[in-house]
Order: C-alpha cells, then structure tokens, then sequence
C-alpha cells in the first residue's frame, strides 16, 4: 500500500508544533512494541486504515501510550537527523581544509631586492621605462628558475641620481598600465585612471598614485629595488606579504 | 513561519515531496537488512563531494598530476585526509556494492515488477567498475600507470581504435590523463547520478521487496524515522571504517609513472585482482579477448536475463546458484592472485632445498666447464634430468620441486619489485623538496619538468639499477658486513641474473681512507679468494684478479716488497700519503676528516711522501700527481677517485692505464662515439653513487626529508 495523499497529520509531525500537541497518532511502531491504536484515531491516515486492515493480535500487556511511543518516534527522529547531518558533514571538513590551507600559509612582510638592469640602460632618456622583474619563484609545488614575474617603470631623475621606480600594478584593480609619451602620464587601460609622471594620481577611479618601490645603486651602477606587492583599492598601502 | 511555509508550498509543493520520501510505506517494518542500499548511496555522495574538492586540487597532466597529488597529499592541509577517503570510500562501495547486488539476487528483487530496475542496477555496477578503473590512473604513479595499461591493452583485444580513442593516442601521455580525468569526474559521475535517480524512483514505485513472515505480516511502517535512523546508524558505521583506514592506511602514492622502467609489482585493484588471475589462464593471441571481454561480458549478460530465468522456482535457484558460484570463483581467483604474489614469504624453503643446491651445482660445473658442460644450453627440466642421472626417484623430486622453485622466483621478484617500488616513492618525496632558509622549512621545489626529471638525476636511485645492469658483472660492491652484499644494499639493482662478480675491484667506498690503505697494505692488496668448490671468486678487493695485480714489477709487487715491513717512520709517511691522496678524491662524506688533515699538516706531508724513496721506489718514480710530474709511466693519479677521474675512467680507462688496462670497457671512449654504451649523464650518475654524493636530509642546503612537514 503505498501513501498516495498527504495528510495534514503526516506533516505536522516534523514541525514544532509536533512537540506541544498530540494532535495525531503514531502509525510507526517498532516490531517489538506494537501499537495501540484505536480506530477512532485519525480515520484520515489511509497509513493506519492499512494497519487496521492487519491482524496483528493487540499486545498482551500493552502499557505504552500513545504519548510515549510518540516520543520514542521523536527522538529518533532527533536521532536520525543528528546522525544523518553529521555524516554528510564529515566529507566537507578535509575538503574545506584543503581548501582554506593558502590562508593559513606562513608569509612574510618585506620585499625582496632584485636587481634590474644599470643606470647605463637609463641614459639618453629623462622618459619614464619599463623593465621586466626578473626572479625565481615557487608556485604550489613547482619552484622556477628566474623568470619575469612583473614589471617596473624606471624613472630616471637625472645625472649621477638614483632612477625612481614604480609597480606598474594600478591601485584600483590590478591592471598593469602603461606610460603614454604623448601625455606623459601613466594610463590603466581598464577604468581609464591616469597617474603623473612621477606616480601622482590624476583622474579615474584609483584610491591613490602608482606605488613606488625603494630604489638602491648597487657597486658602480647597478639598478636594484624592493620588490612588493601592495593591496588593490585602498587609499593607503597595504603590503601582501609573500 | 507558518504562513511563509505555506506560501513555499504552495508555489513548489515541497510538502508532498517531503512526504514522499520521507513517509515511504515499509510492509514489515524497519530493517537492518534494508540499509546497504542507502549505504550505497551515501558513499557515492562522500565520493562526489571529497571528489570536488580533490578536483580543486588536481592537475591532470603528465608533468603535474603525480606532482598536483603529492602536493595534495603532503603539503596542503588535510589533504592526506581528503584523498585517504576517496581511496578508501571508493574501495568500500564496490564492497557495498557486491553486498547489495547479493541481497538482491537472494531474495528475488529482480523479479516482476522490478526487472527494469534490477537492469539500471547493473548498468549502475558497470559504471562503478568504470569509475575505479578510470580513478586508479589519475595519480600517474607507477603502479596506477602499468595497471591500467593492462586495461587499455585489454580494450585493444576488441581492436586497435578504442584504446587510442581511450588513451588518446598511440601511448599514454596528457591526452590520456585528461580523457580518463574527463570520464572519471564527469561521464560517469554524470551518468551515475541520472540512472541512480532512475533506480530510485523505480524503488520507490515498487516498494521494498519484503519478506512477510509471523508478526510482521500484515505490519507497516514508514521510512521516517525508523528506517532512516538504521540508515544512518549505518552510514556512519562506514564512514567510521572509511575514516580509520584513511588514517590508519595513508593512501599510497608511489613513484612517478616511468615508461622506461620495468615494473614487476604492477598490479590492478584488489577487486580486479580476480580479472586478472583468470587472464592467466588464457594464453595466446585470443586470450585476453576471451578471458578479459567475452566471459565476463557472458557473465553479465546472464545477470541482464536474471528476471526471465528466475520466472520459476528452479530458475530463481539457479541464479542464485550462479551468482553463488561467480562470487566463490572471483573469491578464490583472488586468493591465487594473492597467494601466486605472496607464495616467498609463506613457503617453507626446504620443499625446493634440493632443486635449489641442485641448480647450484649445475651454475658451477657451467662456470667451470663453459660450453663443454653438458648442462650448457638445456632447459631446467632437462639440466635436473641430467643431474638425477639413473636416479628417477632424485628425479621425480627434483621435477617436482621445480614447479615450486619457479613460483617460488616469480614471487621473490614480485615481493622485492614491491620493496623497490617502495623505495623509490619514498626517494622521490625526499627530493622534492628543498630547504627554504627564508622560509625555514621544506618547500616542495619540483622543477616545471616535473618529478621523474628529479628522481632521473637522482644517483642513489639510479646509480645501483646502473651499476648492476653495467658493472656487477665484473665488479663487487659489497661492506665488511656479511649481510652488505650488493644486492641485499641495493634492492632497486636489477637481478640480472646470479650476482658473481669475477675479480675486478670491490667499488665499496672506492677512494676512500680505508680503500686506498688497503690497496697499499702488502697483505690485502692482491687479495684474491677463490673459492674452488663453487668456482668463484669470493673477495677481490683491490686489484683482484686483474693482469694489474698479476704483472712483474707492477704495482702489487711493489706493495709486497718495498711496503712489507715497514719501520715506524715508513709507515707514518705511508699513511700521510693515504690520506692525501684519498683526499685528492674530495669524498664528500670524507670532508670533515680531509678538512682536519689538512688543517694538521698531513696532507701537505702526504704531498712530500709522494717523492721519497720507501725501500727502492717512490711514488713519484711512476705516477704523475698534480704538480708531481716525474715520471708518466702508470696511471697519472692527480684528482684520484674524484668525480672527473671516475669519470674518465669509466668512459675511457685506457687515458689512465693504457695498455695495462685490463678487461675494463671503455664505456665512453671519446674518440669513438659509435661505442657508447653509457652516456655522459649516466656515467655522472654511477660515479655519483659510488661517491655516496647525493642530495639528503643530513645535506643542509639540499633536499630533506619530505616528512618534514612545511612551515605554515
């Protein structure tokens, strides 16, 4: 016999409401104790109607109630549900883990000084240039040798002068921009901000100028500086540690 | 809350299908017995969602999957965890599975009404047998590579296109990982999921089949919460055994998948173990069609006609008889499979004691005899035939005996391929890592080529397979210690054959203090053992049994004489020449003692030695040694035994000996390049080796232990 029409009796069993009141039978026993059920109970549950129609013998000594035999079908519900929720849990946990492990990674505050090109590469031009970051670098479980892994816009601020150096990662959203001659200003071709020559924010969306990276002569003319990476849409800078 | 509930159910009619499924009516009540089918499902559920997240971390290619999957397994959080459970989950289904497909046949639930479900139940079973086959490559270790070859090879009974489609062309490579990675996370998960609903909602037309006796005639009871509880009850019992096997048993992973190395101790999944001993019943061309595709494709096709045979009372009887039969049959090829693999470890080896010393006696009467030994060229049955002479009793043992003995080496090269295999995977975890000292841990540092590139390069690895497949035919590698044998050290060397090195050197620690003292000392110098009994040579360290130790007014003669008996004095400055011309060699397990020598004069004094007169000779009035340049009259001895004069040695012995040079091959004569017989690269790798100089957890600035867990 199968259940072909929903009674209101069947729902409100796992609704709170259940709880309070007793406003129907059980029709679910276990074989051990068998029910108790009248047939004024509920005419609507064609379930019971079915039981009715059985021949099972009433128990010989039946002390349950129907309260009681409600609440040992309650907490198994209970029972069920909490083990039923735990085991389909369990399989997300190590999967949530793998997951969130980059978070909990070790990384350190603190750029890396890489060497760029020499101040010769710098001559003959006052305009803003753009150099490849040259470096080795690891990725999950790869380690590479030295490879461009950015650029950096060199900045040559005259004779005998160390060259300032700006990321060429624009504070708004990542994109890399790109130094126009004609305008002399710093574009991003995303969202249209502008940057002057000298990393000074000049219209668009940007929260702030171009980051500038410390720049340091190394031996005779050799061009170093601290590489960092900076958070996207702040105003201030926020270094990533790596 | 009410009134929205309302409204829900109103526009989607989530009561009803709550209901539904919840409030399914079971004649008889709940059951244990009914729970493995939901057992079923909820481990194909483990498997989806441990298997999304396992997606997130791989990377199917030829250079990265291993790589993507021992980063997964040792540097991310949880990993070993995630992937324990999808191995072990994916072992317990088909267990599940075998169950379910039992209880079904046994109590007749595929009969009417329910054949078509019983049909989506098998199809059900096809794809779980697909997804552990495709699964079982994905990690592209050795084992999982060699297996599943079989496999594709198998398909190829049914002809040549299906395995290319399959693997993607005519050898595995990334276009095979990224087909079975496509059929096994998304084919047929995708083609599970839409039969599985299927298979349900016909189970749930037709109800439990249950068997109504005694008081639980006429009994009913709704799924909820009875029977889900039992459910869940059990479900978490297997999630429970799941859980301590993943963490008890840590998922294997073994070395990179290598094409062009042998590996003896591939071998499928356990539960296709049984597959593959039947295939060994089945020689020839046909073989594997038949024993591969047409009898199992037989055995399931009956199970398809299950519901019409088991229309009647017999017919039920005789598919239970023959799921019965298939179930003991795949049982007991399984245990074979087992027992053929594992038969060294259990078998008394007195029951082939005397095949053994026979074999033993015709090896030495070949050794002696050559191609006059009536032994040469004779199958083993008919060499112990000869050896038995008149005796038929001796005879009908030995022959016996044989059958055992042959099992016997099959599983000794299966065990120790097992043992090999390993050591290897554990080798290739040391190597891929690299101390980071900014970051102050082991940082997993695979070049972009990808594992096998590290453990190719890898001489304590590479350099014994080389040396035994090159070298052990003539020279010895083996400690002072009994038990130090070359092969007993090095178990990933190739049994070719009987290790019988003939009398050149003993290379264990060649260079060494120990080894040049000895070389020097009169009485181990032309140490020469051999054993007339079995025709050896037992011990040969120095010049062995070389024309070197042999020839008049050469070296060991030297040795004997003008090193015999020394004073005080001479011994002191025999030892300062030891020690400096080991050094020469730059042993890094030497450095610490070579950087105390030199800081104490003796090398310096050893340098001085090298000129002086013992009895009637110096050193020098031979050898050549760095800025010594007397006499050019033996081997030049500057840089001894270091890396570029091991080398060279190998590649063209005659550079240092000429004419005195014995039987050494030149390996990589420079002027010859049509003679190569090993190249530069692996030449660098067996000298490597011999140098002990290899990248390891005592090495600071190299590779560590990948135990080492990584800083987070």
């Amino acid at each position: 016999m199968r259940v072909s029409t929903v009674t209101r009796c069947q729902i409100t069993r796992l609704s709170p409401a259940f709880f309070a009141k007793d406003t129907c039978h059980r029709n679910t026993y276990n074989a051990e104790s068998p029910p108790a059920i009248k047939k004024t109970s509920s005419p609507n549950s064609r379930l019971e109607t079915s039981f009715m129609e059985s021949n099972v013998p009433p128990p010989a000594n039946d002390t349950s109630t129907c309260c009681g035999s409600e609440r040992r079908g309650l907490l198994k519900g209970l029972l069920a549900g909490i083990i039923g929720g735990f085991v389909a849990l369990v399989p997300f946990l190590p999967g949530l883990a793998v997951l969130t492990s980059p978070l909990r990674k070790k990384r350190k505050i603190g750029g890396q000084m890489i060497r760029i090109t020499t101040l010769g590469a710098l001559a003959g031009s006052n305009l803003p240039q753009r150099f490849q970051v040259i470096a080795a670098r690891r990725d999950a479980w790869n380690k590479y040798p030295p490879e461009p892994i950015a650029g950096v816009y060199l900045t040559p601020q005259g004779e005998g002068k160390p060259p300032r150096a700006f990321a060429v990662t624009c504070p708004h959203l990542g994109c890399a921009v790109d130094f126009n001659a004609d305008t002399g200003e710093y574009q991003c071709p995303c969202h249209t901000s502008a940057f002057a020559a000298d990393g000074q924010m000049l219209y668009g969306p940007s929260p702030r100028g171009l980051d500038e990276l410390a720049v340091e002569i190394r031996g005779e003319d050799e061009i170093w500086i601290d590489y960092k990476r900076f958070e996207v849409g702040k105003s201030k800078q926020i270094e990533i540690p790596s | 809350m009410k009134p929205i509930l309302d409204w829900l159910d109103h526009r989607t009619g989530y009561r009803a299908i709550v209901s539904e499924s919840l409030y399914e009516n079971i004649p008889g009540g709940s059951r244990w017995r009914y729970v493995w089918g939901s057992t079923l499902v909820f481990v194909f559920f483990v498997q989806v969602i441990t298997g999304i997240f396992l997606w997130m971390a791989y990377s199917p290619s030829t250079q990265t999957a291993w790589e993507s999957v021992y980063y997964l397994e040792y540097h991310l959080d949880g990993g070993w965890l995630l992937r324990g459970i999808h191995h072990y989950a994916a072992q317990l289904m088909m267990i599940l599975m075998l169950l379910h497909v039992l209880q079904v046949i046994v109590d007749g639930a595929y009969k009417a009404p329910r054949e078509v479900n019983f049909w989506f139940g098998l199809l059900l079973m096809l794809i779980i047998f697909g997804l552990g086959l495709t699964g079982y490559l994905l990690p592209w270790d050795q084992k999982g590579y060699w297996a599943t070859k079989v496999a594709t090879e198998i398909a190829g009974s049914m002809g040549r296109e299906l395995p290319e489609i399959a693997v993607g062309g005519a050898d595995y490579g990334t276009q095979t990982l990224t087909r079975f990675f496509a059929i096994h996370a998304g084919v047929l998960p995708a083609l599970l999921i839409g039969l599985l609903v299927v298979h349900l909602a016909l189970f749930r037309r037709h109800g439990i089949t249950a068997k109504l006796s005694g008081r639980r005639e006429g009994f009913r009871q709704d799924f909820w919460p009875d029977q889900v509880l039992k459910d869940a009850v059990a479900c978490l019992a297997v999630l429970l055994v799941i859980v301590f096997l993943s963490w008890q048993f840590r998922a294997e992973l073994g070395a990179p998948a290598d094409a062009a190395e042998n590996y003896a101790a591939a071998r499928p999944e356990w539960y296709f173990l049984f597959l593959f001993q039947f295939l060994k019943y089945f020689p020839g061309e046909y073989g594997k069609l038949i024993g591969a595709v047409v009898l199992p494709g037989l055995l399931v096709g009956f199970m398809f006609l299950m519901p019409f045979v088991g229309r009647s009372r017999t017919g039920h009887r005789i598919n239970i008889a023959f799921i019965a039969l298939v179930m003991v049959g795949s049982g007991i090829l399984t245990l074979l499979a087992l027992d053929e693999d594992y038969y060294a470890a259990r078998i008394d080896k007195k029951k082939i004691a005397e095949v053994e010393k026979a074999f033993a006696q015709i090896a030495i009467d070949l050794r002696k005899e050559g191609e006059g030994s009536p032994y040469h060229d004779k199958e083993q049955a008919e060499q112990l035939a000869l050896y038995a002479g008149d005796d038929q009793e001796r005879n009908d043992l030995l022959q016996k005996q044989l059958f055992r003995y042959h099992r016997y080496r099959t599983s000794e090269n299966f065990i120790q391929a097992v043992h090999a295999a390993e050591i290897e995977a554990a080798r290739v975890k040391e190597l891929a890592v690299e101390w980071d000292p900014e970051a102050e841990a082991y940082l997993p540092s695979i070049p972009p080529t990808g594992a096998l590139a590290l453990l190719r390069a890898d001489p304590k690895t590479q350099g014994p397979k080389l040396f035994g497949r090159y070298c052990a035919s003539c020279h010895d590698y083996s400690g002072p210690d009994a038990e130090q044998t070359f092969a007993s050290i090095h178990p990933l060397a190739p049994k070719t054959g009987e290790h019988l090195p003939n009398g050149a050197p003993n290379l264990y620690r060649f260079a060494s203090r120990e080894w040049v003292g000895g070389m020097l000392d009169p009485e181990e110098v032309a140490k020469v053992h051999l054993d007339r009994q079995t025709w050896t040579v037992t011990d040969a360290p120095y010049y062995g049994n070389t024309n070197i130790a042999n020839e008049e007014g050469g070296m060991v003669e030297f040795v004997q004489s003008d090193l015999a008996d020394l004073d005080e004095e001479g011994k002191a400055k025999l030892q300062s020449i030891v020690v400096a011309l080991s050094a020469d060699a730059r042993l890094p397990y030497q450095a610490q003692v070579d950087h105390e020598a030199e800081g104490a004069g003796q090398i310096a004094a050893g340098r001085a030695a090298f000129s002086e007169s013992f009895d009637s000779y110096a050193c020098s009035d031979c050898h050549r040694w760095g800025t010594i340049e007397d006499a050019d009259d033996a081997p030049d001895l500057t840089g001894y035994g270091s890396r570029a004069w091991t080398i060279k040695m190998i590649a063209d012995p005659a550079h240092f000996y000429g004419e005195h040079n014995d039987r050494m091959p030149a390996f990589n004569p420079p002027d010859n390049p049509a003679a190569q017989q090993l190249s530069g690269k692996n030449i660098g790798l067996i000298v490597d080796w011999l140098r002990q100089d290899w990248p390891s957890a005592s090495t600071p600035g190299s590779s560590g232990p990948s135990a080492a867990p990584e800083a987070h």
